[in-house]
């Protein structure tokens, strides 16, 4: 027996049958990519917002900067690329989606419905989003950088190391998003409703991820909380390894503190949905 | 006239009603709502607190054109968002054929009877926000003051509303306006700062084609007594009357497009 | 009696925008649309009088709505002139709207989280109805449709059934001239059709209420309406008596020979042979009056006949039959 064998999650996910899993994630990602890509003037729209969203955070910057050199060690350059990057690639996705998403289908009792489904509801939504936030990397948050950074400049990650974590840093980030969310959406199972719920997420995310204004900036108290929480590797840490804000080995460190909240929120998770779907299997919703 | 008072009352009346069946859903959404508006005002405060200033706005500057911008457009929202942003489905599924077999102004049906008593803690936040940072800013509150204040707080209202109305009747043309509502957005999220710290050129976007300032920049600027770039004295009077402007704009595009609607479809 | 709708060479057309496949297209399409016409309702012509009873039938896509649309001042006509109560429904739509009454099976105009008759008051703010009127024909509806046990439901707890006697209700409160129903027995259980049709004849017959009605269900028309107007593809197909329908179309009778024994093959003027098997028989017989003892008499003597029966086709028989010649 293998140590996969503890969990009957990792149990389901071996060989063959990982793969047909991964096929059936991967044709609900194409999909929902596929519907996107149709509603072309949606995206178009998105892009231009995106586009208005970044330019007015460089213009904060630029505003309060105004000829000062640092402040708390970063430079106007250095926060101009935090604003490109930070807005398209690490916290431009409205993870509020999921959270509807899922309190319209426990409100309309297909939750019941998704339990006969091979995929897990939350994995199939998962793949789902997963499409047509790949599409929006490729159409909006690229486009959007390039054209932003032509005018205003971009920093390179301070290092080639720094970069490379980097990359790993948004798939951390972009998990997380999509944990958070689904975190927020099976609470509405118990308490408040989804709309409440997504709320109370985007207050918190828009503070404590860093997503505007980066925690070094913070006062000192709310800034050491705000380090610790889930919400800081959505934009916050991500941004400080691609600026080399930390050295190799701190960066590395704390990617494997965001892997262990993947990990975390994903194991809660799992335990919300089970103990849901035994609430609607045994009251029928 | 009185009529149709009556009629609109009425309508309030029910939606009102309606909504207060689940008086717990509706407080949370209330408390939600504040929070996630603290959030993202809390940001806000995070930069000034740190520099001090934004485009030479101070904190209390800045807190009361914020409680400014979320008040006026909740007063605006209230009347006009959530049945102007579902006009994209409204027209697909047909439901916006039954107003028109009855003998009532559509416009007018949709309004009242769409009341969102959701706005609280909007109401709420913008009015703590303004009275602290009122009360801070050593500003000389007299009769005249407060009217202005009103009076601007009406305009950005209208202003509001115009534009999900315009963005609504889209739906009549298009057949699809949804989109444009995540659009509005990201425009409207700019109001929330002075917009002397943007470029020229978006600054006079805001001012024009997309009147942005207006529900908050330029009638906190009057109020406060800080110049208002571009429009300079005309500021005043602007503040008060980009509302009306923009809702008889507002009016005639509605009234276009719904007539294009009767008489080609969509 | 005085025409009350007349439609005079109405045509609608709807230009639907052509998309184009690729990025290219896409941006073509919003630089510079292209558009199909999709005719609607084509050159169509008819005349109602007060107190008659219509049923408007066709298959889906026919333009029924679109008739329905442009009679209650939804829509304009592209071409010809509608006049309903002697105004253009459009041009008019207010003074219009007061004097007749909607309901359209799919779409309740009932608030979903507020009892029946909460509605129904609304219903006197929006036509201004005078206070000892509407009191007068609130309580006439609430009798003849038995509403009394659950007007003060919320609507969202009603049955389907229900809820539709509770529009048709509310529809009547202003006392209209014209009610326009579009599809109202749709998805209705067999009883609640039932009431529903008795109602409608009776409002039409008691109070002369002129009826319009669009509907799948041929039942609704046999019970409800003396007139049927067919359109197919947007043109009219029939206009008259739903007896004279059979004939108008060329409906053919069934003539079915039951033999002791293979008779081997049959001859009879004026019938086509439509299938036989074993010593059964069957012929499609020409509308032209013959009876049943007629047709036998024609057969050669000493047949072995055992029975013989002559069969009417049903209205729902004709019209399909129609249909599939048509799609044919």
């Amino acid at each position: 027996m293998s140590l996969f064998a503890l969990s009957p999650l990792a149990a389901r996910l071996t060989g063959s049958d990982l793969l047909a899993t991964l096929r059936t994630f991967s044709a609900f990602t194409r999909a929902a990519a596929r519907q996107q890509a149709e509603q072309r003037s949606e995206l178009l729209a998105i892009a231009f917002g995106t586009m208005v969203d970044v330019f007015a955070r460089i213009s904060i910057w630029r505003s309060v900067y105004h000829g000062r050199q640092h402040v708390a060690g970063v430079t106007e350059a250095e926060m101009i690329t935090y604003a490109l990057i930070g807005a398209t690639l690490l916290s431009h996705w409205d993870g509020a989606l999921i959270v509807r998403e899922i309190g319209k289908a426990i409100l309309s009792g297909q939750i019941g419905a998704t339990l006969m489904r091979p995929v897990s509801f939350p994995g199939a939504l998962f793949a789902e989003q997963l499409g047509p936030r790949l599409l929006q990397f490729g159409f909006v948050c690229l486009p959007v950088i390039t054209i932003l950074s032509a005018v205003y400049g971009i920093a390179p990650p301070a290092s080639l190391g720094h970069g490379l974590l980097f990359l790993v840093y948004i798939v951390v980030s972009t998990t997380l998003l999509f944990l958070i969310a689904i975190f927020f959406g099976l609470l509405s199972f118990w308490v408040l409703e989804a709309h409440s719920l997504e709320w109370f997420m985007r207050g918190l995310t828009a503070l404590l991820s860093g997503g505007l204004v980066p925690l070094w900036f913070f006062p000192p108290v709310l800034g050491t909380v705000a380090h610790a929480l889930p919400f800081a590797w959505i934009t916050y840490h991500p941004m400080a390894c691609y600026l080399g804000q930390n050295d190799l080995l701190e960066s590395a460190t704390l990617l494997v503190g965001g892997c262990g909240w993947v990990a975390a929120l994903a194991i809660v998770n799992h335990l919300l949905w089970r103990s849901a779907s035994r609430h609607v299997t045994a009251h029928g919703g | 006239m009185r009529e149709t008072l009556m009629l609109w009352w009425q309508l309030m009346r029910l939606r009102a009603r309606a909504r207060l069946q689940n008086r717990l859903s509706l407080v949370l959404a209330w408390i939600s709502q504040g929070f996630g508006y603290a959030g993202a005002f809390a940001s806000i405060w995070v930069i000034l607190n740190r520099f001090g200033g934004l485009g030479g706005w101070r904190w209390p500057e800045l807190a009361f054109l914020l409680g400014f911008q979320i008040f006026g457009y909740a007063l605006g929202a209230m009347f006009t968002f959530t049945q102007f942003r579902f006009m994209e489905e409204q027209v697909r599924d047909g439901e916006f054929d039954m107003l028109l077999v009855r003998p009532v102004n559509p416009w007018s049906f949709l309004v009242f009877s769409g009341i969102d008593l959701q706005y609280g803690s909007h109401f709420a936040l913008g009015l703590v926000l303004m009275i602290m940072a009122g009360l801070q800013l050593d500003l000389d509150w007299d009769l005249l003051m407060i009217l202005r204040l009103l009076l601007s707080l009406m305009s950005a209202a209208m202003l509001t509303g115009a534009m999900f109305t315009a963005l609504g009747a889209c739906a009549f043309v298009l057949g699809r306006s949804r989109f444009l509502f995540g659009l509005y957005f990201d425009f409207w999220e700019l109001s929330r700062y002075p917009a002397i710290i943007f470029g020229l050129p978006l600054q006079l976007i805001l001012l024009t084609i997309l009147p942005f300032s207006y529900m908050g920049f330029v009638p906190v600027s009057v109020l406060l007594g800080k110049p208002v770039p571009i429009l300079g004295d005309a500021a005043p009077m602007l503040a008060i009357l980009a509302g009306p402007i923009t809702a008889l704009i507002a009016a005639w595009i509605w009234r276009a497009c719904l007539r294009r609607y009767q008489g080609f479809g969509v | 009696m005085s025409l009350i709708i007349q439609a005079d060479s109405v045509s609608k057309i709807f230009q639907q925008r052509k998309r184009l496949p690729g990025l290219s297209g896409t941006l073509r399409g919003l630089l510079k649309p292209e558009t199909v016409p999709v005719r609607a309702v084509e050159e169509i012509s008819f005349a109602i009088r007060a107190g008659e009873a219509v049923g408007y039938l066709g298959p889906n896509g026919a333009g029924k709505s679109t008739m329905i649309k442009m009679l209650t001042g939804i829509l304009a006509p592209s071409t010809g002139k509608v006049h309903v109560l002697g105004r253009q429904p459009v041009e008019e739509r207010v003074a219009n709207a007061r004097e007749i009454g909607v309901v359209f099976g799919q779409r309740s105009q009932l608030w979903w989280d507020l009892p029946v008759s909460d509605s129904f008051d609304l219903a006197r703010h929006i036509y201004r109805i005078d206070p000892a009127r509407f009191a007068e024909n609130r309580a006439e509806m609430v009798e003849m449709l038995a509403l009394g046990s659950f007007l003060d439901r919320p609507v969202r707890q009603l049955s389907l059934g229900q809820r539709m006697r509770a529009d048709i209700a509310m529809a009547l409160l202003h006392g209209p001239k014209i009610l326009f129903l579009d599809e109202p027995t749709i998805g209705l259980d067999v009883v609640a059709k039932d009431v529903v049709r008795k109602f409608l004849a009776r409002i039409n017959r008691q109070r002369g209420t002129t009826i319009i009605l669009t509907t799948h269900d041929l039942q609704d028309i046999e019970e409800i309406c003396p007139r049927l107007i067919m359109v197919d593809d947007g043109r009219l197909l029939f206009d008259g008596p739903l007896r004279s329908l059979r004939r108008s179309f060329g409906a053919r009778r069934r003539l079915r020979l039951d033999f002791y024994t293979d008779p081997g093959p049959i001859w009879i003027g004026g019938a086509r042979p439509v299938g036989s098997s074993g010593t059964q028989r069957e012929f499609e017989v020409d509308e032209d009056g013959r009876s049943l003892i007629d047709l036998i008499s024609a057969l050669p003597p000493g047949t072995p006949l055992r029975d013989a029966s002559l069969h009417e086709p049903g209205i729902e028989e004709v019209i399909r039959t129609h249909y599939q010649r048509r799609r044919a």
